[in-house]
């Protein structure tokens, strides 16, 4: 009897760990919460925009409490738009950054695949599934959806936008029925860089109805953040070996897993940044993240790019590993690749689980 | 003592039970390291090339046996046709990677072993394959288009699931600079009989007895030769592709823009030593945002590259979508191996955009799965290939 009562209880601690356990995120399935690490839009989208995809993978309309963060800075001057201060036209202008969330509702039906551009969002109009004229074949409609244009008054914004599925009652639901992707399109020539969003899969069943997402660690609601994540990139400046063209630069883009969007406070996230080269030998670094992190690469460790260890003429060598690991909260992050006038973006990968922390997304109560 | 064996017997049926959990539960994955990184869609002819980059994440030394399968027309120049297949052509390679090596090389030229390539530095430029070459990496030959699959091996060249292989792949515009990137596909491994057959969604049967060595979905399928080990993850039973209409308008550059999509796609089951290709028949059900359903279904030999815009299916076009009140540009399609044929796929999408007929850029992206399949799927090596 005690046997079995120790078998039982040994049966029913794995279970436990099983629904307990949290994995990290993942960009190749669909999710409860989904997150887009870089929106951008310029000149109103004259000069670059974001093509946003949203589907619903399951048989059933969702219901989904979108979060855009528009993290433009602000000249203290000048009062115009920035991500640094040299991009401030007044040498004594300082760049100060802004954390603005705005959110939104979407409803999608079943299968259903959803688009906008971030500068223009989706009114009613654009809805194809308005509820009057259209429905889909169970009734179902996208009718209260509205996304708002993502811009201020400067016509610029670049941020990240996080989604999550709502159940009925408006509370968070454990239903991973999200997926969507991101479409960057630059000025002329147009270049197109297309990532995956990351997708954070909810523990069934372990999702309560307060405004707290706990992402991984103890009592996890959600697929927690990685412990690293790892960036292959060619060096800043580096030719490309395949047409001998324009040297190559890559911007890495980083967001903190915790955020709190009922105060507003902006997390701070020290990044630690350890470098391979070819040589296997290793470079390191560390910078602050400030709720939100865009950077070429080569200005991570120093304004001067050349003397960067992220440079091709520092590293010595064409490609390199970049294994980043944050303190004090997770991370997450997406790439991009320039070669000249075009670009690339790519999902980062990922590694280890961030053993029993948790971060959370503080919602407001809806 | 008994008592002591009685609990090492449950202790053993719980890291059973956590194992079959854990395995249950991975999936392939284009953000984690595995043990066989795959990239489906390589191009090196007149006008694109690819750039591979492969690290070793781990802090020890990796090898990997790779392979290239040729995809091309036998005349490239020529439509496919019973008298002018693809070639199907298998080449194969090793490579060595130190603790957290990165490496590249681009498709076309491969990489030469030359300790004495100067470093990169201020005023040297012109810097290729510094760094510790991974070994003699071969060119392809021109007018190549296929996959590359990357296994992990250990010091002997046998196969082990150490998972310390991730890798991207750039397909470079040779004109235009235009560049294109997706993230390898890798498939973890769990255990390893380190022969020359991978079992994936899948194992060997390792004890004692007649069923030694035959491949199995669980311990039942063993008899006395049980356990079951698995070897490698499972290919995914479903693919969700979310695409534009073949030839629709982008919203960004406007009405007189277009975007077609390619989805290139290769079978999980592939054998090297036969150098038979596989078919497998697929079955899509697509979606468009009006809720509108529409299937289709096609084969794909070995290798396929399917072009949204040439594939018979109208609904796939922004043409075929417009007659219908509630055509759209936008489409989620489910694609999965049908029952007859049964071996799993793996994919990779690239988008194409044009402003006035005129090409502007290209992005490739990967593409979500869903589920396992319930067949394993066997990638067959010539055995003396795994050999020292």
């Amino acid at each position: 009897m005690r046997k079995s009562v120790w078998v039982a209880g040994f049966l029913g601690a794995v279970l436990t760990s099983q629904v307990a356990r949290a994995e990290t995120y993942v960009s190749d399935q669909a999710a409860a919460l989904v997150v887009f690490p870089a929106i951008s839009v310029f000149e109103g989208g004259a000069a670059e925009d974001t093509l946003i995809q949203m589907s619903n993978t399951s048989n059933q309309l969702v219901a989904v409490q979108c979060y855009y963060v528009n993290a433009t800075g602000t000249c203290s001057i000048s009062g115009d738009a920035c991500q640094e201060a040299s991009d401030c036209p007044s040498a004594i202008d300082l760049c100060i950054p802004q954390w603005v969330e705005t959110d939104f509702r979407l409803y999608i039906t079943a299968r259903q695949p959803l688009a906008w551009r971030a500068s223009e969002g989706l009114q009613a109009a654009d809805l194809p599934l308005d509820g009057v004229a259209f429905r889909g074949p169970t009734g179902e409609s996208n009718a209260s959806t509205r996304v708002p244009p993502f811009q201020d008054e400067s016509g610029q914004a670049v941020g990240e936008l996080k989604c999550y599925a709502l159940e009925g009652d408006g509370t968070p639901s454990d239903r991973n029925v999200l997926k969507g992707e991101a479409t960057l399109i630059s000025p002329e020539p147009y270049s197109p860089s297309k990532y995956n969003a990351l997708g954070f899969r909810a523990i069934e069943g372990a999702v309560n109805d307060d405004n707290r997402l706990r992402l991984g660690g103890e009592e996890a609601e959600y697929d927690g953040c990685p412990n690293v994540l790892i960036l292959n990139h060619f060096f800043d400046g580096a030719i490309d070996p395949a047409t001998d063209g324009p040297p190559i630069e890559t911007d890495l883009i980083l967001v903190p897993c915790t955020e709190n969007f009922v105060n507003q406070i902006p997390t701070r996230v020290t990044a630690q940044y350890l470098v391979f080269n070819e040589f296997e030998q290793r470079f390191s670094t560390s910078a602050p993240v400030d709720c939100y992190f865009v950077s070429q690469i080569s200005n991570i460790d120093t304004p001067d790019e050349t003397r960067s260890i992220f440079s091709v003429f520092v590293s010595g060598t064409i490609t390199g590993q970049t294994r980043i690991r944050p303190v004090n909260s997770g991370l997450m992050g997406v790439a991009f690749e320039y070669h000249g006038d075009t670009a690339a973006a790519f999902n980062l990968n990922v590694q280890g689980e961030r053993e029993g922390q948790s971060d959370i997304l503080t919602v407001v109560a809806q | 003592m008994l008592r002591q064996r009685g609990r090492v017997k449950v202790l053993g049926l719980f890291v059973a039970g956590l194992a079959f959990c854990d395995v249950a539960r991975a999936d392939i994955s284009t953000e984690r390291s595995g043990s066989i990184v795959v990239f489906p869609k390589i191009i090196a002819n007149s006008t694109r090339d690819t750039i591979i980059q492969i690290t070793n994440t781990s802090n020890q030394m990796v090898r990997a046996h790779c392979f290239y399968v040729n995809a091309a027309l036998t005349d490239p120049t020529a439509p496919p046709g019973p008298l002018n297949p693809p070639l199907w052509l298998e080449v194969d390679f090793d490579i060595s990677l130190t603790k957290q090596q990165p490496t590249y090389w681009s498709v076309s030229q491969g990489r030469e072993v030359n300790p004495t390539d100067p470093p990169c530095e201020p005023g040297v430029q012109d810097c290729f394959n510094a760094g510790f070459d991974p070994g003699r990496v071969p060119p392809v030959v021109p007018d190549f288009v296929g996959e590359l699959k990357c296994v992990e091996v250990d010091e002997s060249n046998r196969p082990l699931a150490g998972n310390h292989l991730k890798g991207e792949a750039t397909l470079v515009d040779l004109a235009t600079n235009d560049v294109s990137k997706y993230n390898a596909i890798a498939v973890p491994g769990l255990e390893n009989n380190a022969d020359d057959i991978l079992v994936l969604g899948g194992g060997q049967c390792t004890g004692p007895g007649d069923r030694n060595g035959d491949i199995c979905g669980s311990d039942e399928d063993c008899g006395e030769s049980a356990p079951c080990a698995f070897e490698y993850d499972a290919c995914p039973q479903t693919w969700i592709v979310n695409s534009q209409a073949a030839g629709s308008p982008d919203l960004i550059l406007g009405t007189d823009s277009t975007v077609d999509t390619e989805i290139t796609i290769i079978p999980c089951t592939q054998n090297y030593e036969t150098q038979e290709p596989t078919t497998v028949t697929l079955q899509f059900l697509t979606w468009n945002d009006y809720e509108s359903q529409f299937s289709f279904s096609t084969s794909v030999t070995c290798w396929g590259n399917l072009d949204l815009a040439n594939l018979g299916a109208p609904h796939f076009t922004f043409e075929g979508q417009l007659p219908d009140p509630l055509g759209s540009s936008f489409l989620q399609s489910r694609i999965r191996a049908a029952a007859g044929t049964p071996y799993g796929v793996m994919m990779v999408a690239e988008e194409f955009r044009a402003v006035s007929g005129t090409p502007v850029g290209t992005a490739a992206y990967n593409l979500h799965i869903e589920g396992q399949r319930p067949n394993p799927d066997v990638i067959t090596i010539p055995a003396e290939q795994l050999e020292p």
